[in-house]
């Protein structure tokens, strides 16, 4: 009995271990250009950003003067922030199978160009961007946004 | 006290008709839309405080102020090239996307072109910036929801497999069944098709 019960709790662990290593897939995007000085903050700390770097659902992302950044994420949504700008990403989801999910950021500061992607086209209501005077709802499109003057304050 | 309550009312509308002209002065939010390398255009709903205005043409945006107000505007390509140059230098590479067919109603056998658009696909690959390959399975309308996305997920790890015998690393490849759900010749349902029988590889 007791011996079953070690064997269940092995077989739970390892099916766990599985799970872990499938997380991989829970990140939000990854890294593609990177120009200058780029951070990416999260709870536990910041880093700097380099070709392949991943980006996860909650981080901000922060870029120095004269520096750029570019970020594909999972649906293939292609956003580059511009210099001098604070993004957060405030929600990620995606579902490759369903193509359901979510995909929320602001734009606090500088500028960010977004080329949409598979979330977008299978439902745009899922994708929305801000900025700190406006909420966009985006059909299936590329756009740049530009936050006007010092933008809002980091926090 | 009542006076007093009046001068106070009149002293907060004065500080907000100042802050208002204030956020006007400022310069406003930008939005512009652009249309993809084929000329399509898409469209943007931008919503502000006070108001709400659809964008869609090339070139066509918005400047939005503090206080909400939403301006129209037009730019060209010229000058969204020059203000945004930078920016749009940044941009990651468009993902790329190749096909790879089935024999018969087979998971496991690939079409033999298979081996040339791997090719293909591996030329691409070498420039590629920290490449990802998501490689999404697909099954014709013949067949029930749960057995195809079986049968899809079946066809995205043989992809895989071959894939990773070619040579790209394992852990640069995602697999996904997408089922029925996105078909590439539209069918009644229950009708088998040999062209929706197939992954699709994105390098991302």
């Amino acid at each position: 009995m007791r011996l079953q019960a070690i064997k269940y709790a092995l077989i739970f662990a390892c099916g766990c271990m599985a799970v872990a290593d499938a997380l991989a897939v829970d990140t939000a995007g990854v890294v593609k250009t990177v120009k200058g000085t780029v951070e990416i903050e999260r709870a536990g700390g910041s880093s700097g950003a380099a070709i392949g770097s991943e980006v996860y659902g909650s981080d901000r992302i922060v870029t120095g003067p004269e520096s750029s950044v570019g970020i594909t994420l999972r649906d293939t949504t292609q956003l580059s922030a511009g210099a001098n700008t604070i993004l957060d990403l405030n929600k990620f989801a995606f579902n490759t199978t369903t193509h359901d999910g979510v995909l929320d950021a602001t734009i606090k500061r500088g500028s960010l160009a977004v080329i949409s992607g598979k979330l977008a086209k299978a439902n745009p209501d899922a994708v929305r961007f801000s900025t700190p005077t406006t909420t966009l709802g985006v059909r299936g499109t590329e756009f740049i946004i530009e936050v006007g003057g010092n933008g809002e304050s980091a926090r | 006290m009542k006076a007093v309550i009046r001068l106070h009312r009149r002293a907060f509308a004065a500080v907000f008709v100042m802050l208002a002209f204030l956020a006007g002065c400022s310069t406003p939010d930008r939005i512009i839309l652009l249309p993809d390398p084929e000329g399509k255009v898409g469209a943007v709903i931008v919503r502000s405080a006070t108001g709400e205005q659809t964008i869609d043409k090339a070139y066509a945006g918005v400047g939005v102020t503090k206080g909400g107000a939403i301006e129209k505007t037009m730019d060209s390509q010229s000058s969204v090239q020059a203000r945004y140059a930078e920016l749009l230098a940044a941009r990651p590479p468009r993902p790329m996307t190749f096909t790879i067919f089935f024999l018969f109603d087979s998971a496991t056998e690939l079409a033999p072109e298979s081996s040339a658009t791997v090719k293909k696909l591996k030329a691409v690959l070498a420039t590629w910036p920290a490449p990802q390959l998501v490689v999404v399975g697909h099954t014709d309308l013949a067949g029930s929801q749960e057995f195809n996305d079986r049968l899809s997920m079946q066809r995205a790890e043989s992809v895989a497999a071959f894939l990773i015998k070619q040579g790209i690393p394992a852990r640069e490849i995602e697999t996904a069944g997408r089922g029925k759900r996105e078909p590439l010749v539209p069918t009644a349902d229950g009708v088998p098709n040999r062209m929706n029988r197939r992954a699709v590889i994105t390098i991302q």
